[in-house]
Formats: C-alpha cells, structure tokens, sequence
C-alpha cells in the first residue's frame, strides 16, 4: 500500500454545504485536511450537487445511478434481513407536519431533501451505485465509510469480491442518535441491528471520541484495538463582535439540531429553575428540527406553558456569519445532550471566547478535559453551574482561559495524521 | 339612567353580530434578520394597505351590500381605524356604510380604535383613549353616537367604572358559547361587587346602569376565516345566505333572548381560560410589551402619536390569536405563518424588537 500519497474514497451523506449537523462540516474539514497531507480523497454523495460550490473531480454524485437502483429495490447480500423502507417517526405525529421555522430564510441550505423518510431504501440503492463506481477505478487505497449509512455499501462490495480496506468513521451511533434512552421505535432498532452487523466487518474503526470507543466496545462489543480516535476539529475563523442588541449581560446560548438528542427538555427545565432565581437570564436556542426528528414544535410549546416566552427565545436555523456572531454575544455556551458524540459547536464557543459546560457524556470533553460537566437529567446541578459562571466573570474568565489552554494542544492536522498512520 | 331602547328589543332588531376591522401585515422575519436590520419596520404598511383593500372589496362590501338590499339589521363591531381607512380610501364601501346607518340596519359595536380590545384586560386608561378614538371616528364620518363597547371577556375584576366615567358608554357586548343571547341589567356596584363586600371606590353619581349583553357564539360572524380562505368569494355568499337566515329566525323565534335583572350575578370568568398555551403565552408578551411602553410614557408624557405605541398595536389585534391555533392550519388555508410556532416566535421577536428600541431610547 503506497503510504506516500495514499488514495481515498470517503462515502458520505454529507458534505458541507450539503449539511444537517456536524457531519457535513466534519467530513468537508477531513476532506482539506487529507488533502493538506498529501492524500488524494474523493467523497461519493447521493445527492444532486448545486452547480455552483463543487468541483467534480473530488466529490462524485451518484444520484443518478441511486435513482436507478431505487426503482429496483435491490437487496444486499448479507444484509437480507434489512428491508427497512422508512423512516417511522417516533415524534409525535401531528408536529411532524409543521414546516422548519422561517424555512423561507434557509435558501440553498435548506435540509429537507438530504434525509427524506425514504433514506433506509436510498441506503440500498447508494450501496449498488457506490459499488459500480469502484469496480471502474484502477487504484484505491481505502474506502472510508461514513457512519451508518455506508454499511450497505460495506456488504455490497464484499458481495462482489471487492477486497479493499474499509474503515468506518463513526460520527454518531444509533445509541447517541437514541439519546441513550431504549429503542422503542421500529426505526431505531432496524438500524443498530444494521450497526452491529456492519462495524465489526471493517478493518479499522475512527471514532469522534473516547465516549464513543466506550460505546463501540459496550453496546457493539467491538474489539478496542480496531479502535482509533480522532478527536474532532474544525478550521474555525472567530468573529470580533456580536449582536449587540441581544447582548444583555446574561445570555446562554444553544446552537445544534433540535432533535430528542441534544436534551433540549433538559435545558428548558434548567431555565425553568433558572428564571426563578434570575428572572434576567435569556437562552438563545439556534437550529431547528430535522424532519425526522423536529420536536422543536414541542420546545416552544413547553416554553409557553411554562411562561419562559420571554427568557427563551428562538433565532431559527443559522449558519456562517450569524453563529459567529451568536457565539460573540453570549457569556456561557451550554451542551445538555444525553449522549453527545463529540459537540464541534463547543470548540466553535471556546475559540469564539465563549466558556462551554456540557453534560459529562459529550465527546469534547476528552479534548478540553477542564470543561465543568453535570449529569444528564441533574437540573439542579446544571442550574447551578450556569449560575455560579454568569455571575461570577471572574471564574468565568479562568474557565475560559484553562479550556483555550487545553485546545492549544488539540491540533486538526495531527489528529488527521493518526488516520494516514492507520492507513 | 334611561337607555334608548330595552335589552330585549335590541337583541330582536339586530339578532346577528359581526366584526369590521383590519389586521396589518407583518414580514415574518427570524431573530437574525431583525439583529441584522434593526431599522426596517415592524409591519409592512404598504402590503396592508393593499391587502385591506382587497379584504373591503372581496368580503365586506359583497357581504354589506346584500345585507343593504334585503335590508337585514345587523350589529358591527368596528373599529376606528377601519372608518377612516374606509373613508379615505374606499367611497364605495363608504358610502354603503352611510345607506345602511340612515335606514338603521347597522348597529356600531365600538371596538378599540385598532382593534386592540385585548387592552382591556391590562390597561383601561390606553383602552379608554382607544375607545374614545372609535367614538370621535363614528360621529365624524357617520354621524352616529355609539353607547356600546365590545369586550371580549367580561369579568368582575374589570374596572369598568374607568370608562364610563366622563363617557356615554353603557353597553358592554360580549360572546358566550350558549344556545340563546342573554341580558344582564345592573348597575356598576353591583357588577363590582365581590361576595357580600361595599364597593366603595364608586360614588353615587357614578355608579349607572350598564347593560352587558351576550351573544351567542353561533350568531357571531368574525370574517377571519374569510380572510383566510383561498375562495373567498364563495364563503362570502355562504356567510351572507347564513346571516339572512340566522336573523330572520331570531326575529320569528317565540323564544325570545332572557333577560337577566341584577339579582343575578354575572358568572366569573378567568380572561384566558379558553387560550391554548400558545395563545395564553403571547398574551403574556402583549402584557409585558404594553408594560414596558407604559413605563416609558409614564416617563415621557406623550402617549398619542408615538410610532413604539402604534407598533404595539399592530401586533396585538386580537385576530392574532387565530394563527396561534394549530387547529386553524390545514391545506385549504393560506396563512400568514407556516405554522403556529413561527407566529408565537414572530410575536416574540416583535417584542424583543421593541424591547431594544426602548432601551436605545
């Protein structure tokens, strides 16, 4: 295997800026940062790619061929048990309807088409046009699949007798996607019974963080030493200033998808409790539901019922200028998910000046291990963090300094060297 | 005091209600978009114009002329702004108005000058000066002396004596989901009064008789459905048709709407009980935004012509309330709003926006 310039192919749903959360963004700053070292990668997408912001020659759309295959409704070998059309929605069905907030604003980035209720069937389908697609290349190095949705790909190509490494880079499990709640719904258990069939066939496994190896080697009894980790970073250029209009004095701020994981009721319990002591204390929610997954209907409804109308408030979906500038604004950044693989948006926060706290089962945190962590579902110890930092600047400012100073040793390009060593 | 005509009589000569008033548009904009251009406005003012426009000249005046031509006697809640908006704008419509007042089909029902009877469950004295503008608009384009006042909740705890004092209002009307219109005589002590407890804050001279008249739900014609619809036209003759045949009825029915003398308490009614959490939500945020702008004229005595008081009214129509009920989402209408959330979160970014504008101030 040549490890000078070693040849890559990443299958991907994602890419930035085809994006829903943090994959998009992780698997464009994987792409630059492969590139950077020497790597030629090339990411197959599903999707249609806008004219526009791409070059063909390192992202491949197969839409077309997915398409095709679609209207087969092929089976793959080995995965004969996974006939999984749709996605079942498993919020409550009357929100499910609504559409994103302020969708008009969303233009090219809009999100809806990237996971349509179909992707279980698509899964298929890509698996078939990605396998065509290698059988006609001359040289690949590894294929880098791309959480769960590259596993049918995985099977195909074993199938055919295709005989290339294949590294998984799990961004996020079915277990984190649950919330680490139980699987109740039909969607949730068809994929991980699809998890575990598919991640001990790969060669080497990337995860995002230790909490994640954790999970692999617990719930997908997955031998450690397939595991590598690549702990998560972005190229990340921080704004000056921010909202000043927004800005007083007491601001929290959530930036991520409103889905079951990111523990969004949690957070609104916490401000409940919050309000109480300091009526002045405003949380910013930013982002939106995905259409698998949007409670936000459910968020708002909870926060008029509690009477926080005027404490929480919603900016709708954001990106690029505008987060900066919310990262800016705000005194403390807050991340209560009840499993979080990583969390890309608290490193944005640090690097923003911004001090994170995060419950103590997200990824980053292995990264900036200073970072204050409370227990999910712990309202009074999560309200009591965010109280004894926003009043109090001066441990905020220690906080903040002690976090940058654990980043200064997190660097992109020597995490990204760990998966050409691994190569 | 005398009044000019009995309870009973008026509800037989005009048996139906309905409502003239104007809702403005808003450019529904995210919390981004307002922090980006603080400046641009918080209604659209010449997209409302063109849409009452189009509202008087596809619903009210295809609706009032039929109502003209077979002389059916009706009561309109109307607001001051809609008679001068009429007035101005549109002679035709106008012009029916006036035909209608001189053959006595039409009943004004004062609402707040822009529609923002919600003001009456926080603050009588803006309420009372929105009143007042109704009154002044009624009399100087239609030549007509209104008594009553709509109100859309009626309560003991509302201090009604604030408006009647120093005017000729004496009749409050209100809607209830009942089967037949009912009357309640009393005077303000009584309607005051808590238990067996005096009113005392109410002199003698003051204390006058009030009529506060229910009517049924049935029998009120609010024509926001209409504004809604993507056939206007048609529901339009479907309301007409349904008025005519509503008020004829009343009029021959032997049973007659109940009239209910003092002795009987008016029933308690908690002001948002029938809201959903959304509606009860931003009726909190009108509170809060009509709090802070009182708080701010207390300070700088100049209530009237202030645009941030305008701006608050624009967003507390009471017509508001119907884009915050999921029910009223569905296919067949076209709503301002995607859905009911995205105007809760409107009405939150509005009063942020003024918020803002305050504290600059």
């Amino acid at each position: 295997m040549s490890k000078a310039k070693p040849n890559i192919v990443i299958l991907s749903w994602e890419i930035l800026p085809l994006m829903v959360g943090g994959l998009g963004v992780l698997v464009k700053s994987l792409v630059d940062e492969l590139s950077t070292q020497g790597a030629q990668v090339q990411t197959i997408v599903p999707h249609d790619l806008p004219e526009d912001s791409f070059t063909q020659d390192t992202i491949i759309s197969v839409a077309k061929e997915v398409r095709k295959y679609y209207r087969q409704k092929p089976i793959i070998q080995g995965l004969e048990d996974f006939v999984f059309n749709e996605f079942v929605l498993h919020v409550k069905k009357q929100y499910s309807r609504w559409p994103p907030l302020y969708s008009q604003y969303r233009g090219r980035h809009t999100q809806q088409n990237l996971y349509p209720q179909n992707t279980p069937a698509l899964t298929r389908a890509y698996a078939k046009a990605v396998a065509d697609w290698i059988e006609q290349q001359e040289r690949i190095d590894v294929i880098y699949g791309m959480d769960w949705l590259s596993i049918p790909a995985l099977f195909e190509l074993k199938s055919r007798g295709i005989d290339i490494p294949f590294y998984f880079h799990i961004n996020s499990t079915q277990v984190d996607r649950s919330g680490g709640e139980s699987m109740s719904d039909p969607t949730a258990r068809a994929i991980f019974s699809v998890e575990k069939n598919g991640f001990p066939l790969a060669d080497k496994i990337a995860v995002v963080s230790d909490v994640q190896k954790e999970v692999l080697i617990e719930k997908y009894d997955i031998d450690a030493e397939k595991i590598f980790t690549v702990f998560n970073d972005i190229t990340f250029e921080p704004e000056t200033k921010g909202y000043e209009d927004l800005d007083a004095g007491k601001n929290i701020l959530f930036i991520g998808r409103v889905t079951p994981q990111k523990g969004l009721f949690f957070l609104i319990d916490t401000a409940a409790r919050i309000t109480q002591v300091d009526p002045q204390v405003r949380f910013i929610i930013a982002g939106d539901g995905t259409p698998n997954g949007n409670i936000l209907p459910q968020i708002i409804e909870e926060v008029a019922k509690r009477g926080l109308e005027r404490q929480v408030v919603f900016t709708g979906w954001v990106n690029g200028d505008a987060k900066k500038q919310l990262y800016k604004t705000c005194q403390l950044f807050v991340m209560p998910s009840p499993s979080e693989p990583f969390g890309l948006t608290a490193l944005e926060a640090i690097r923003s000046g911004v001090p994170a706290i995060a419950s103590d089962t997200s990824g980053f945190i292995g990264v900036v291990p200073s970072t204050p962590v409370f227990a999910y579902h712990d309202t009074d110890a999560f309200a009591n963090t965010i109280l004894h930092f926003l009043h109090d600047p001066k441990a905020r400012n220690d906080l903040l300094k002690r976090q940058t100073e654990d980043l200064k040793d997190h660097n992109w390009s020597q995490e990204v060297a760990k998966i050409i060593a691994n190569i | 005091m005398a009044l000019e005509n009995s309870n009973h009589q008026f509800l037989l000569e005009y048996p139906v209600l309905t409502s003239l008033s104007l809702i403005h548009s808003y450019p529904s904009r995210p919390l981004i978009d307002i922090l980006e251009k603080p400046r641009s406005p918080i209604v659209d003012k010449s997209l409302s114009r063109e849409t009452w426009i189009r509202h008087i000249d596809t619903l009210y005046l295809p609706l009032y002329t039929f109502l003209l031509n077979h002389e059916i006697r009706i009561a309109t809640i109307i607001t001051g702004h809609f008679i001068d908006f009429v007035a101005q704008e549109h002679p035709v419509f106008y012009q029916v108005l006036q035909d209608m007042i001189q053959k006595q089909l039409l009943y004004c029902v004062m609402d707040a000058y822009w529609g923002t009877s919600h003001l009456s469950l926080y603050y009588l004295d803006w309420w009372k000066d929105e009143i007042e503008g109704t009154q002044k608009s009624l009399k100087k384009h239609l030549g007509v002396e209104s008594t009553a006042v709509y109100i859309p909740l009626v309560f003991r705890a509302l201090p009604l004596e604030r408006l009647t004092q120093g005017t000729s209002v004496r009749r409050f009307i209100s809607t209830k989901k009942q089967k037949r219109a009912i009357c309640y005589e009393t005077n303000l002590r009584e309607f005051r009064r808590f238990h067996k407890g005096k009113v005392t804050w109410i002199e003698e001279e003051d204390n006058v008789g009030i009529e506060i008249l229910y009517y049924p739900q049935r029998l009120l014609f609010h024509m926001m459905n209409t504004k809604v619809s993507k056939n206007p036209e048609a529901l339009v003759k479907t309301i007409s048709m349904e008025i005519g045949l509503k008020s004829s009825r009343v009029a021959t029915d032997i049973r007659t709407p109940s009239i209910q003398r003092s002795a009987v308490r008016i029933p308690e009614e908690r002001p948002v009980q029938y809201y959903n959490d959304l509606q009860q939500a931003v009726v909190r945020l009108w509170e809060y935004a009509t709090f802070i702008l009182g708080k701010e004229h207390a300070e700088d005595e100049h209530i009237d012509d202030d645009p941030l008081m305008r701006n608050l009214f624009y967003v507390m129509h009471r017509d508001f309330l119907y884009y915050l009920d999921p029910a009223h989402y569905s296919k067949k209408r076209n709503m301002p709003f995607s859905s009911p959330y995205e105007a809760f979160v409107h009405v939150q970014n509005v009063v942020f926006q003024l918020e803002t504008l305050l504290n600059k101030k």
